[in-house]
């Protein structure tokens, strides 16, 4: 942390008082220092994506009970020679009800990236959306009700402008968590809309009828230091804790985000057409062009924006932890000839997204995944290529922890290829990175059930007689982050952590 | 003690304090240095949606005028609207304003304040029946500049100005003098932006 940082905590929460101010500067809590930084990337599998839908498949001919058992036939199931993960290409003519052919081919996705891939099983607590999703980042209130993704930016974020973003809202995966000594900085900032949102990050850059630069500072800091604390509003209230709170905001982070030029750095969308910014004195984001070959529907599909703008994020060090995903909103991608129904692969969320399972099990697993896949693969393919500054690539640093909720019922009618699933606490957990141990899997599936089983935390073999939890996927992951966790109580996991 | 008596005492007591809480809390116009402090200071932030109808108010302007991104999104109503503590639970799940105040939600204020700021001062200017700016208008002297402060607090934060306010606003003109290539439009618009985006403005 910089001491200027320290200072500004230090006069604010002078200024908050020894009332209920004080838990938001709470100095006692701000002890960690910022290292060498790690990114997390959440993407939230929302609604439930199911494990042995993804890299966990069964083969028909591993089961005892092919028929009734989640599993596919053997022709439609690719591996690799020594490595643990499946993948299934699929097409059907329909996703569960609704008339829409679709076809994924996630054999290239795993072939390319599953050197980066651990899955650790996982039979979580919760079959309740909203609650099991808060697990996954809480560890079902593993440490103090701290979320994986404060707790990154609690580390490694100080310097950061915005360390904490959350690109998708209104679930569980984007709650704050429960502990009040988190630093004010760490707790997350929710951006409803990636493509406007950068608007809000100049006061004056690009407002009609507006005042330059200059005029603005001294209009600001007239405000805040001669004509405020003249009135009787401000005196009367001058220990509100809101008050305070945005008084920081205007203050130090105000600066920061204006600094750095993020209304320019980050905006996704290029010059013209909806977005005419040079009319405005704006402009693109000098790396735009790169995130849009990447991220192509940035403009009609909410997650290639949340995911070309986490990547902007990242790369412009605005950011260390940033939860993206897709939400219960159905997208439809226009254009397409169809031939019988929709056209092909047109629907790019079904209702619901992994929820739509109830419906529509296996289609619904297979497009969702699918599109997972394509948002992991594009944020990898453009971290990859993004130099950190002293050799190493962004990516070196970064882990992306799907996190998927629940897992589903692993049964379905004698032979069905499509049918409807309700939830299953019994499932795992799929991470990308460089630091965790690649194309490994902990633990495993049993195939007459399609349960999965646990694994020692610490030599991270195989044990059927055990299940992992909640707990011990959060310690892992935080472990694997080189969180400091001392104190905590958290349980050792040193299996999810690469060697 | 009988109830009539602990009645009377009560009373008499009440009597005895009555007028000189009345001198405390009686601040009214100039009476800023009876300014008290809220043990509790229970405040809350008005939603975008609660704030830009203030200022549309204030300002004599439709709300849909207020601020407009790239001429395009509404700042209110579309590009700000979660920054600025409001909901869209249809498509983006958000069924419950931010709990805290989202990092640049003081910095939208700004852009809204400045957007509607400056066409009301270019509307007055244009002619017609100034609403606002009138007085620096027709001549841009300290007792228009005072005339205009205190419209705007007037106006904006819907109570009487106080000469300290008062003061500070027209101050401002000694502060852009140096920097500034339009003093009257800055001037006013700048005093403008000042109460729209204090916190009296933008808390409850």
């Amino acid at each position: 942390m910089t001491q200027s940082r320290r200072d500004m905590l230090r006069q604010l929460a002078a200024l908050a008082g020894v009332g209920a101010g004080a838990s938001l500067f709470n100095l006692e809590a701000i002890g960690q220092e910022a290292k060498d930084p790690r990114f997390l990337i959440v993407l939230c599998a929302s609604g439930g994506g199911s494990i042995i839908d993804g890299p966990l498949a069964l083969r028909e001919s591993e089961s005892a009970n092919p028929s009734t058992v989640n599993c596919f036939p053997d022709s439609l199931v690719t591996g690799w020679s020594g490595s643990p993960f499946r993948a299934v290409d699929l097409s059907s003519d329909a996703i569960g009800p609704i008339p829409a052919p679709f076809s994924v081919k996630p054999s290239d996705f795993f072939g390319r990236r599953r050197e980066d891939l651990m899955v650790a099983t996982l039979t979580g607590t919760s079959v309740n959306h909203q609650v099991a999703q808060r697990r996954s980042i809480t560890g079902n209130e593993a440490w103090r009700g701290r979320t994986l993704q404060e707790l990154v930016a609690w580390q490694y974020g100080a310097d950061a402008p915005i360390p904490n973003v959350h690109l998708v809202a209104g679930m569980g995966f984007n709650d704050s968590g429960t502990d009040a000594s988190v630093p004010t900085y760490a707790r997350r900032q929710i951006v409803a809309d990636p493509l406007v949102w950068p608007l809000s990050l100049d006061g004056g850059r690009g407002v009609q009828g507006g005042l330059s630069p200059e005029v603005l500072a001294a209009v600001r800091g007239h405000r805040d230091n001669q004509f405020e604390p003249k009135t009787r509003f401000d005196q009367i209230f001058k220990s509100s804790p809101r008050l305070a709170e945005w008084k920081n905001l205007r203050g130090a982070p105000q600066a920061k985000i204006e600094d750095l030029d993020l209304i320019t750095r980050l905006m996704l969308a290029p010059d013209g057409g909806n977005f005419p910014l040079g009319e405005y004195g704006l402009g693109s984001s000098p790396s735009g062009d790169a995130v849009r070959a990447v991220f192509p529907d940035y403009a009609t599909d909410p997650l290639h924006a949340q995911a070309a703008l986490a990547f902007l994020l990242l790369k412009y060090r605005v950011s260390v932890s940033v939860t993206l995903g897709p939400n219960f909103s159905f997208v439809f991608k226009e254009g397409g000839e169809a031939t019988n129904g929709l056209p092909e692969n047109s629907v790019l969320n079904p209702p619901l997204a992994f929820d739509f399972s109830h419906q529509g099990h296996r289609a619904g697993q297979a497009v969702v995944w699918s599109r997972l896949y394509q948002i992991i693969d594009g944020l990898m393919t453009l971290l990859k290529a993004e130099d950190f500054g002293d050799g190493t690539s962004f990516w070196d640093r970064t882990m992306i922890y799907v996190a998927t909720e629940f897992g589903r019922e692993k049964t379905r009618p004698s032979g069905a290829q499509e049918w409807g699933t309700g939830h299953d606490l019994n499932n795992g957990v799929m991470v990308f990175s460089p630091l965790v141990p690649g194309d490994t899997l902990l633990g495993g599936v049993d195939p007459d059930t399609g349960l999965t089983y646990g694994f020692d935390p610490v030599t991270g073999d195989p044990d059927p007689g055990r299940e992992t939890a909640e707990a011990e996927i959060f310690a892992g992951l935080l472990g694997a982050l080189d969180i400091d966790t001392s104190g905590s109580g958290l349980p050792s996991v040193p299996a999810m952590r690469r060697a | 003690m009988r109830p009539d008596l602990l009645l009377r005492g009560l009373t008499r007591a009440l009597l005895t304090v009555a007028p000189l809480a009345a001198l405390v809390f009686s601040s009214g116009c100039g009476g800023d240095e009876y300014a008290t402090v809220s043990a509790k200071a229970r405040v809350n932030a008005k939603s975008g949606s609660v704030w830009g109808r203030d200022l549309a108010n204030g300002l004599g302007l439709q709300e849909w005028e207020l601020c407009s991104e790239l001429g395009a999104y509404d700042c209110i109503s579309e590009a700000h609207r979660i920054t600025l503590g409001g909901v869209e639970p249809t498509v983006l799940g958000i069924d419950e304003p931010l709990p805290n105040a989202s990092v640049s939600a003081p910095i939208a204020v700004d852009r809204v304040a400045t957007s509607a700021c400056g066409l009301r001062f270019d509307r007055d200017k244009a002619g017609g029946a100034a609403v606002i700016f009138g007085p620096v208008l027709k001549k841009d002297n300290d007792r228009a500049r005072e005339d205009v402060a205190d419209t705007l607090v007037r106006r904006l934060l819907a109570r009487e100005s106080t000469k300290a306010e008062l003061e500070s606003l027209v101050a401002l003109y000694d502060t852009l003098a140096p920097i500034s290539t339009d003093l009257t439009r800055d001037g006013a618009v700048g005093m403008c932006v000042i109460v729209a985006t204090s916190t009296e403005a933008l808390f409850y």
